[in-house]
């Protein structure tokens, strides 16, 4: 443009000319466009001709008279616009608005065609001249002469107010005046609206809504408070939309949020009988769907929600594993953890959108109170137990599935997860030598979902008690060809299983006299097993086993199926009719507790007692008399005589639990030390004990002192050795 | 304002013509959206509300000086064609008139146009 411009003036010289002739050219052509915009003013713009007017404007810019064009165009238009003041402010009552509308239509259309007209000037001059463009002059002429108007100004703000007001309280108002009017406020820039709307509009509604929340909630439980504060909540939004700026929307949502539920989140979540306890007690989903909602629009809202809840859920929680009522119960027990573990993942998953924030507090939880209770390994092994002994019968697989995943949700949370691996191989090794177990592959799918969850050398010692069970049946497969090849059938048939050692949790020292018709055929076995394996040794776990017998009684034959203890006290009376306690403790050299059980359970169990005692009583006493009972009836064939076995441990047998678990620690912290620092050669204290702690996490939660004994000792036997300048550092020796 | 030429331009829905006379007026005939198109300020003139846009009837008129009815006739010329004619493109004096005219009508693709040959 730069390059044309001298040429331009030049070609407008002959203008000059006559325009210099004509001094009150410029007044004259002036006049002629005052004239035009008072009549687009008055609605007389068609009468008007563009072509006259675009190139008057035209002229005058041209010929150096921008200036007085544009300062006339100001003066007109505020002329005009005073005005229009003066009879917005005459409209009365509700006809004000209307009023204010309807001259700011009109003013928009004028301001366009002024615009139009005074293009030319707009392009040129104004650019030049850095002035304010016409069309924005004119909304700024409005916001001053109108909006500000000292005396429009407050009495627009009370009437916008008040519509809203009334439209809270009930009443139906004009919402296409309404969004009119706010779009004006959003056109004059948006400074002006900000400045003279929405900030008393988002004052008046925080005032609104404290009164309301205060009389809500004085008034009503938390889920109806709920129920309203959604509801204003949503109306709320409907009115941006309808005649609010989209932009308003966030901040008006924030501080209806911040009165209604920010301001009284703790009270409401700690309302009795109704708050966020009361609800998750209940199962209300949908309330606490609504809350979730609620809260989580404000800042420390879903916080607030998850640390009740995890309060809640822990004190329940801790209430239920050290209920002393419930631990007599162990399944029992284990069941009400899944059904609690069940109710929350479900309701975390349909009220708080399976928010992953409430899943953690869930498992810290559950990780929390299940470790409270320092039978919890126990109680699940004897859960696991009772569902693969008898709970599964009937169930399809995709439900054994799904019992057992739960069970390994619970394993997962405890810490102490040797302990469990102890009690589950005492359960196990039951279960399978009484033959009990319900389905193999049940068993072999928890096991494989311990190892993924926890290693091959956790499970190692499992999958061999079942691969000694496989080759036990090969084994007595073949001894009883063998026993029929040699002709020696016996009317005692002998089943065998052979453990290795290692991997049974066995007992030692569990004696006891067998009968000598039974002897016989173990030692038969006995050769059998040594002639084609070579250099092992056999000893019988005879507390272990179980017998089938058949016994004639006066008017029945039963089949009796019991363990080898009881078949061994029963032989005895083979001989006799009555045996005294000392006697048959001398003849069976079963030791005194499993003895006075076996008794028990055949003298003194309604419906099983096979034998009869002297005197009659509940418990067995040394100086009892056992007779054989000769009146024994019984409708089945078949009767299976358990042993009264607290199945539960006693209290002298846990500790003996526990004591092997911590034997059995030690050896894994010395190796796991030993690991770390053959690969690290140096390393402090802290950061041993940390090192060793994460190691062993999947397994126990090792004790720092225990962690500090193990290290001493590997020092004593040479492994490690103290740092010579530092004392807390440790060295690896090769 | 004895020497300024009556140009008239009759809108309508297809073509455009229609002529009255001062000293020497003529007529062209062209399509409003055309112009529409090239400038600016038709566009604005047919549209804005006022006297032009409402009689369809009714030519259009534009006044202008003698050397600018030429090159008015020009951009009308360019609003057809995109393309200014060689002689004025030899011609730096012609380009200046022709800028000047397109400027007043706010025809940005001519006054590009234009700036560049210059």
């Amino acid at each position: 443009m730069s390059a044309s411009k001298p040429k331009k003036s030049f070609k407008i010289e002959p203008f000059k000319h006559k325009v210099e002739m004509d001094p009150d050219y410029a007044n004259n052509t002036w006049k002629v466009l005052e004239d035009a915009i008072h009549e687009i003013y008055n609605h007389n713009a068609s009468g008007l001709s563009f072509e006259e007017l675009y190139r008057s404007a035209y002229n005058m810019v041209l010929h150096k008279y921008g200036n007085k064009l544009y300062e006339g165009l100001t003066t007109t238009m505020t002329n005009q616009l005073q005005k229009v003041a003066g009879q917005i402010d005459a409209a009365q009552g509700d006809t004000f608005l209307e009023e204010l509308n309807l001259k700011w239509l009109d003013h928009n259309k004028s301001l366009q065609m002024i615009r139009d007209i005074l293009m030319y000037m707009d392009r040129t001059y104004v650019t030049n001249q850095n002035k304010v463009p016409v069309h924005e002059l004119g909304l700024n002429l409005w916001r001053d002469a109108i909006v500000r108007n000292g005396r429009i100004r407050d009495r627009l703000l009370k009437t916008l107010l008040d519509l809203v007001h009334k439209e809270r309280t009930g009443e139906v108002i004009n919402r296409g005046l309404m969004r009119n009017v706010t779009k004006m406020f959003v056109d004059l820039g948006q400074t002006v609206y900000l400045e003279d709307f929405e900030k008393p509009f988002l004052d008046a509604t925080a005032d609104f809504y404290k009164a309301e929340a205060q009389q809500f909630i004085s008034t009503s439980d938390c889920t109806d408070y709920l129920r309203k504060a959604e509801k204003r909540l949503n109306e709320e939004i409907e009115r941006v939309a309808h005649y609010l700026d989209q932009k308003t929307e966030s901040k008006l949502t924030t501080v209806v949020e911040r009165e209604m539920i920010g301001n009284h989140m703790k009270l409401l979540v700690e309302m009795e009988n109704s708050g966020l306890v009361s609800m998750l007690t209940n199962d209300k989903y949908e309330d606490l769907a609504r809350m979730y909602n609620l809260f989580r629009r404000v800042p420390t809202g879903l916080q607030t929600v998850r640390d009740l809840m995890t309060s809640h859920l822990r004190e329940t929680g801790k209430q239920l594993v050290t209920d002393p009522e419930r631990q007599r119960d162990p399944v029992e027990f284990v069941q009400r953890l899944l059904d609690e573990k069940d109710k929350y993942d479900r309701l975390i998953a349909q009220s708080f959108g399976n928010d992953k924030t409430f899943q953690n507090a869930l498992n810290s939880s559950f990780e929390f109170f299940i470790n409270l209770n320092t039978r919890s390994p126990e109680f699940i092994s004897l859960f696991v137990d009772d569902k693969l002994k008898k709970g599964l019968k009937g169930v399809s697989e995709e439900d054994v599935e799904g019992v057992l995943d739960k069970v390994m949700m619970l394993f997962r949370y405890l810490q102490e997860k040797d302990v469990f691996e102890k009690y589950y191989k005492q359960h196990l090794a039951k279960r399978l030598l009484s033959g009990r177990t319900v389905s193999d592959d049940a068993e072999r799918s928890l096991i494989v979902k311990l190892k993924t969850e926890c290693g091959y050398q956790f499970t190692s010692k499992l999958e061999g008690m079942f691969t000694d069970m496989k080759t036990s049946k090969d084994t007595m497969a073949a001894f009883q060809q063998k026993m029929v090849e040699e002709g020696n059938d016996s009317d005692i048939s002998l089943q065998v299983q052979v453990l290795t050692t290692g991997s049974w949790p066995t007992q030692p020292g569990a004696k006891a006299t067998l009968p000598p018709e039974i002897l016989e055929q173990c030692d038969k076995f006995k050769n059998f097993y040594l002639s084609t394996h070579t250099g092992r040794r056999l000893s019988w776990q005879t507390n272990m086993g179980t017998a089938d017998l058949r016994a004639t009684f006066a008017h029945s034959r039963h089949e009796l199926n019991v363990s080898t203890y009881q078949m061994c006290i029963l032989l005895l009376f083979n001989n006799a009719d009555a045996l005294s306690y000392q006697e048959i403790q001398a003849a069976t050299e079963i030791p005194v507790a499993d003895l006075k059980r076996n008794l028990q359970s055949l003298a003194c169990v309604k419906g099983r007692n096979v034998l009869r005692k002297e005197p009659v009583g509940k418990d067995v006493d040394e100086d009892d008399v056992f007779h054989f009972n000769d009146k024994f009836t019984n409708k089945l064939h078949k009767i299976k005589i358990g042993t009264v076995s607290a199945q539960k441990e006693s209290e002298p047998e846990k500790q003996e639990t526990r004591q092997k678990v911590e034997e059995d620690r030690k050896p894994q912290i010395e190796a796991a030390i030993v690991r770390i620092m053959k690969s690290r050669r140096l390393l402090d204290h802290n950061n041993i004990i940390s090192e060793v702690t994460k190691q062993l996490q999947s397994r126990f939660l090792p004790n720092p002192a225990v962690i500090k004994k193990r290290i001493e000792s590997l020092i004593e036997r040479e492994f490690l050795e103290r740092d010579k300048n530092d004392r807390r550092l440790y060295r690896y020796l090769a | 304002n004895e020497q300024f030429v009556d140009l008239e331009m009759q809108s309508g829905e297809g073509r455009a013509e229609g002529s009255s006379r001062h000293a020497w007026s003529y007529d062209i005939p062209v399509n409003s959206l055309m112009v529409a198109g090239i400038s600016q300020c038709f566009r604005t003139m047919l549209t804005s509300g006022l006297h032009e846009s409402k009689s369809k009837e009714e030519p259009v008129e534009v006044t202008l000086s003698p050397q600018e009815a030429h090159y008015f006739d020009i951009l009308i010329h360019f609003a057809y064609t995109h393309r200014i004619p060689q002689e004025v493109w030899a011609d730096k004096e012609a380009l200046c008139w022709l800028l000047t005219v397109a400027d007043r009508f706010e025809a940005p693709a001519c006054i590009h146009k234009c700036v560049k040959a210059l």
